[in-house]
């Protein structure tokens, strides 16, 4: 094919001004995917992974997986004696069923002392009826003291009367109007009605003292009221209540619980599928409460890590779909999806200084150029051989930001 | 691991030897395909830019030649620029149509 120079010449003028346009444009378009497609491959494929630690101590007896094991959910993974913590069961309840018969020998003493609270009521009641008969008692003795003042009285009378009869009969004698026997008996009528009255004086005396007798009994049967009653008040403040042994229900049954407790967690479950990691121990080897055995990788939930500049940050958004590939299979295209992006990094000693404590240690050299600070994306993966990851592979991701023109 | 054909596969000849005029069918081709925007070499990981700018240079040299066997090397107008902006054409493209 011939061309004429002149035509050559503008070819050649095209092509040139094609190339320099063509290089601009997909310039542009590279440098436009790159910042609405942010990309790393700075990038490293992550689970959440526990040290898997036991909850009592003990030699172990048995494992029953080995390191890179995959496990699933509810596996016995490894058993530590037992016998110890089957001891403490079997003390714990022994205690617990001490404690209630405690509580039934409580019981049955604290209805004796109620018992002896009636007996002291019972005894109350009959002071009462005592004090009862003593009033009886004073009121008799009073009516006696009445009775023998009137006895008194009339014993009294009589004795006047056979005195006067005699001393008027006296007189008479002499001149023979009365005879001698008249006198002699008027005498000895005075002489024994002054014996009645004599003796119903006595008598009085004697009611008297009946009276302040009978008083000072009743005295004594108020007093011994009273001390009945103080009695029951004795009795029915020293009677127990058991509170104090059925408070200590809970702590033995806490104790028993405890017991339990420790001897179910002699086996070691895996809380979730998983892969067994870094296992180095045998059977024997001593479990400390709280201290690492082993680390199971918990493999239901794969993330990539991703280190993101912060100039890029604000392109990804949650949610956004990501195109993430492991550097272990570079033609496996897998799927992800963005769950968060982070929030902290340790700050740059070199930049801001070390964070101390006294006075901020800052550095007097200055850069004229800084690195953009870079944070960790999390991103999801969705698809894939999610048992066969591996923790810490390296992988490369490309965000699928806002669609650009291509 | 069939739906993750390797990205080579999926790029015909004829797109390569007319690449802009095939741009949106090796698009369409090209969806569902992939490789990691990394290559490894003995252990190392290199970038696909730097493959694609080496891939760009060499292209660049290749049309250098082309031009000079068609007889229009002389006609390039500032030719300092051509070539590298020629380079820096390829390489975006490739880098475009294969890992974007």
């Amino acid at each position: 094919m011939e061309l004429t120079p002149e035509r050559r010449r503008a070819l050649g003028r095209s092509i040139s001004v094609a190339a320099v346009v063509g290089a601009i444009l997909v310039g542009l378009l590279s440098i436009q995917q790159m910042v609405e497609n942010p990309r790393t491959d700075d990038a490293e494929v992550f689970a959440n992974f526990i040290a898997m630690a036991p909850i009592v101590s003990g030699p172990v007896m048995k494992i029953n997986v080995k390191d890179n094991q995959y496990v699933k959910q509810g596996q016995m993974m490894l058993d530590i004696d037992e016998r110890p913590y089957a001891y403490a069961l079997e003390q714990a309840r022994s205690e617990q069923a001490a404690l209630e018969g405690n509580i039934v020998d409580e019981n049955r003493r604290i209805a004796s002392e109620s018992s002896a609270v009636s007996v002291s009521q019972s005894g109350v009641r009959s002071a009462e009826a005592a004090l009862a008969h003593a009033q009886a008692v004073v009121a008799q003795a009073r009516a006696a003291v009445i009775g023998a003042q009137a006895s008194v009285d009339r014993a009294r009378d009589e004795r006047d009367y056979a005195v006067h009869n005699r001393d008027r009969l006296q007189p008479l004698l002499a001149k023979q109007f009365v005879t001698v026997d008249q006198v002699d008996r008027a005498q000895t009528l005075a002489a024994a009605r002054e014996q009645a009255l004599a003796e119903a004086q006595a008598q009085q005396v004697l009611a008297d003292a009946a009276l302040v007798s009978a008083l000072a009994q009743q005295r004594q049967a108020e007093a011994h009221l009273e001390q009945s009653r103080q009695q029951v008040n004795q009795a029915q403040h020293s009677v127990l209540t058991v509170e104090p042994l059925v408070a200590q229900r809970s702590g033995k049954l806490s104790a028993v619980q405890t017991a339990e407790y420790n001897l179910e967690n002699c086996r070691l479950y895996t809380p979730f599928d998983g892969r067994v990691t870094n296992l180095t121990i045998s059977e024997g080897a001593y479990a400390h409460v709280g201290q690492e055995l082993f680390t199971l990788i918990d493999t239901r939930t794969w993330w990539v890590l991703a280190n993101f500049r912060e100039t890029q940050l604000h392109h990804i958004e949650p949610g956004m779909k990501a195109d993430v590939y492991l550097m272990s299979h570079p033609s496996l295209h897998l799927h992800g999806v963005v769950d968060s992006t982070g929030f902290g990094v340790t700050p740059d000693a070199d930049l801001i200084g070390k964070i101390t404590q006294g006075l901020p240690d800052v550095q007097r050299t200055l850069n004229w150029v800084h690195l953009a600070s870079r944070y960790p994306v999390r991103i999801r993966i969705l698809d894939g051989p999610q048992q066969n990851f591996r923790l810490g592979e390296s992988a490369v991701v490309v965000i699928d930001g806002h669609p650009g023109l291509l | 691991m069939n739906e993750y054909l390797p990205a080579a596969a999926c790029v015909s000849k004829a797109g390569l030897r007319n690449l802009r005029r095939t741009l949106p069918v090796l698009a369409v081709l090209l969806a569902g395909c992939g490789h990691a925007p990394e290559f490894n070499i003995l252990g190392s990981y290199f970038p696909a830019w730097l493959l694609c700018i080496a891939a760009g240079t060499l292209l660049s040299g290749l049309s250098f030649s082309a031009l000079r066997r068609a007889g229009l090397e002389r006609e390039i107008v500032a030719s300092i620029v051509v070539y590298p902006c020629l380079a820096i054409f390829f390489a975006c493209t490739l880098w475009l149509l294969l890992f974007r």
